[in-house]
């Protein structure tokens, strides 16, 4: 069959009209006034560079030639073109283009998993013992600072440090029972925070935060070393300092390979998987280290349990579903874990005297008896 | 079938051209747009955003492929994995800097003294509006050389690092003369680009003075506050008309006789409804948090403490912030820009359309990666050429 088309020819702007034929293996084309336009184009090397409009118009091309173009306005010779080269719907400008993107693609996700698998896990394990302690404690106080301006913020009540002396020195004598029974040989500093938020926290170069609304919380100096143990647990395996570390890598990497408008959310939200993901095996860390801490200090262990359990009842948690964007494991699951290996043997944490200083060191407590 | 205006073009040869022409069609749909828009994104986001290349590149093609220039599509040739490697290209060099900077700048705001965090800022701002202008420029020249009509290609000649150079001295001269120096840099970069961008062989050429607009800038400026930023729409309408009249190509000249009320037609029912959507999507957010004050009487207000832990608020902001805008900005701006323009394009004096000589010149082989990855977007088909 012959049909007219246009002919552009890659050279100049000009519009050649044409007969166009189709063979077996061939596209014929001869120009109608411009005889010197013989060309026989291979049908496995078609491709096309404006597939079918809604007008019925077509545009072929020849593989490796980007500029030369056929247009069609034919439909019945676009449909037979289409029968003859199943492929060509989706054959691109170049040949083989496919196969080599998959290639790339692969290398591409590789790579990308192993740059995401050294930010999130080499990194932060390699760097952390190198970070020059002046640094640490620098980004520590910096930490400090930021966390009690954000609490004084979130609790709409500036927030000031518990500076009582005798309360310190009953905590400093606590502190340096905690630490004597580790081998841990860095500095050690407590603050109490005048907050009502029940929580305590570690931050880089052995800094502990400790909120007056966990020590109204605990019920005994025993729950309360609990939570101590665990923080210089945090301390002792240097979590604050990877998790920094990790943060840094983590965002700049994919913000730079998620980039752009609404992945931005995308990449927030991966990041926040991954880091939490470590963040909860680090708490299981620093649970065993509490634990091991307060068998060496001969305290009592049985506040670790009694404390996530009360800390499951009364603080609501997040459900099953959303487990995966927790940065603390269950408290139900953390008091399983470790209700085996707890005991009654051993003794106070501190003298009832002492708990009583830590109690008062941000003034007179008024807990309501439960 | 749609198009009939443009039955008669396919006759072999043409009559004399008349002096005044609109030569070019647009025949895009707002609803096909959108709904490209919609699968891209959600391929998008399914891909982690390695679809994003693809994505832009079929949105490029619908664009181009609507346009008809002389009752002859546009063709866009450019590729997904040419954009993909580019991207590619300019991770290896943006990673390490990107290392450099974060690592840098934590260091400095940590242990540092404040000379060497604001000296550390100042290189980093340069080094990054050069990036900036040096990836506009390099974004253009892809487009335009994946731009064909009649098979002859666009190009954009001139040197990407001296438009980077260019760009960051003007914007330091604009910051010294306290923005006066805007509409300067306005001209010159417009144009350095359109001086340099070919029809094959043909050279656009682009008679353009600063006297000529600063005093329209500057009354812009003055009342974009009292009227709400809508004198930037008159002004944008003035800067076309008077771009377009001071562009020619070789003999030819162009005008686009926009009006301020064009572009107010455009761009005030998107921004009425995008702020009526903005408080939608506030109240839908805090709503459920009120409905729950008012049920249980207590006042406390609970902040979820991560957001994306609460699957309501996951979900509307998941459709408010990443599904809907971009498809009501191309529905309601894009399309209607494209129309706009093609609907008051004049080109004037006598056109041979059959003289337009490939330029030898190898096409850009590269995409415009770096573009892609610092995020700025480039303009839509001719409407850039011009």
């Amino acid at each position: 069959m012959a049909t007219q088309g246009w002919y552009f020819d890659g050279q100049t702007s000009a519009r050649h009209a044409v007969t166009i034929s189709l063979l077996p293996d061939r596209l014929d084309i001869h120009g109608i006034d411009t005889p010197d336009i013989k060309l026989a184009w291979p049908l496995k090397q078609l491709w096309w560079a404006q597939s079918p409009n809604a007008d019925g118009k077509a545009r072929l091309a020849l593989q490796g030639d980007n500029a030369a173009r056929l247009e069609l306005e034919d439909p019945a010779l676009i449909a037979a073109i289409r029968g003859s080269c199943p492929d060509i719907d989706k054959a691109g400008k170049d040949k083989g283009g496919r196969r080599k993107l998959v290639i790339i693609l692969a290398t591409t996700f590789v790579s990308v998993g192993l740059a995401i698998f050294a930010a999130a896990a080499i990194l932060p394990n390699l760097l952390a013992p190198m970070m020059p302690a002046s640094i640490s404690q620098a980004m520590g106080k910096a930490a400090v600072e930021q966390v009690i301006d954000l609490v004084g913020a979130l609790e709409k009540n500036p927030v000031k440090r518990c500076t009582a002396k005798s309360g310190h020195a009953a905590m400093t004598r606590f502190r340096d029972r905690l630490a004597a029974a580790t081998d841990y040989s860095g500095p050690l500093k407590i603050t109490v925070v005048n907050a009502k938020m029940i929580n305590a926290l570690a931050a880089p170069g052995g800094r502990l935060v400790v909120f007056k609304g966990f020590i109204e919380f605990a019920n005994n100096p025993e729950e309360f070393a609990a939570v101590m143990a665990h923080e210089l647990g945090h301390v002792i395996h240097r979590h604050p300092t990877k998790s920094m570390i990790r943060h840094i890598g983590l965002t700049g990497t994919l913000d730079l390979l998620l980039a752009g408008g609404g992945q931005g959310l995308l990449g927030t939200a991966t990041g926040l998987m991954l880091r939490t993901a470590y963040s909860r095996d680090a708490e299981r860390e620093a649970d065993d280290a509490a634990l091991h801490i307060l068998k060496s200090a001969n305290i009592k262990t049985t506040g670790l349990i009694s404390v996530f359990r009360r800390f499951s009842k009364e603080l609501p948690g997040l459900p099953d579903s959303l487990k995966l964007f927790s940065t603390h494991p269950l408290s139900t699951e953390r008091a399983a874990r470790l209700s085996k290996q707890v005991s009654e043997s051993g003794t106070a944490a501190m003298p009832p005297a002492d708990w009583k200083l830590i109690q008062e060191m941000c003034g007179p407590t008024k807990k309501e008896p439960k | 079938m749609t198009d009939q205006p443009n039955a008669g073009t396919m006759a072999p040869d043409e009559t004399p051209a008349p002096p005044v022409q609109h030569p070019l069609e647009y025949s895009g749909e707002a609803k096909a747009l959108g709904w490209l828009v919609f699968k891209n994104t959600i391929l998008t986001i399914i891909t982690l955003g390695f679809y994003r290349f693809w994505a832009k590149t079929r949105v490029r093609k619908y664009i181009w492929n609507s346009q008809s220039l002389f009752g002859e599509r546009l063709e866009y040739t450019g590729t997904g994995k040419e954009l993909f490697l580019g991207f590619l290209i300019v991770l290896a060099v943006l990673v390490p800097l990107g290392i450099v900077v974060n690592v840098g700048n934590f260091y400095l705001q940590t242990t540092g003294s404040t000379i060497a965090i604001v000296s550390f800022q100042i290189t980093y701002y340069i080094l990054f509006f050069y990036l900036f202008g040096y990836a506009v420029f390099r974004a253009r020249r892809y487009q335009l050389s994946r731009t064909q009509w009649r098979s002859i290609r666009f190009a954009q000649a001139g040197n990407a690092k001296f438009y980077g150079l260019q760009f960051l001295g003007l914007v330091l001269l604009s910051i010294v003369t306290l923005g006066l120096a805007i509409p300067y840099m306005i001209v010159r970069l417009q144009k350095y680009q359109v001086s340099n961008t070919h029809l094959g062989q043909e050279n656009f050429n682009l008679d353009a003075r600063t006297m000529d607009i600063f005093w329209k800038w500057l009354l812009c400026v003055i009342l974009a506050y009292f009227t709400l930023g809508i004198s930037v729409l008159w002004f944008m309408a003035f800067m076309v008309r008077y771009m377009a009249s001071k562009t020619s190509l070789g003999a030819i000249k162009f005008a686009v006789p926009v009006k301020f009320i064009d572009y107010a037609k455009i761009y005030i029912p998107y921004s009425l409804l995008m702020i009526i959507l903005s408080v939608l999507f506030v109240f839908l957010i805090l709503g459920p948090t009120v409905f729950q004050i008012l049920l249980s009487g207590d006042l406390k207000f609970d902040f979820p403490e991560n957001p994306i832990g609460n699957p309501w608020i996951a979900l509307v902001g998941f459709v408010g912030i990443i599904i809907l805008p971009p498809i009501i900005a191309v529905m309601m701006i894009t399309h209607r820009l494209l129309g706009l323009f093609a609907s008051k394009l004049e080109m004037h004096g006598e056109i041979d359309l059959d003289a337009f000589v490939q330029n030898a010149q190898e096409a850009s082989k590269r995409g415009e990666g770096l573009a892609d990855a610092l995020d700025v977007g480039g303009g839509a088909g001719i409407e850039v050429g011009l």
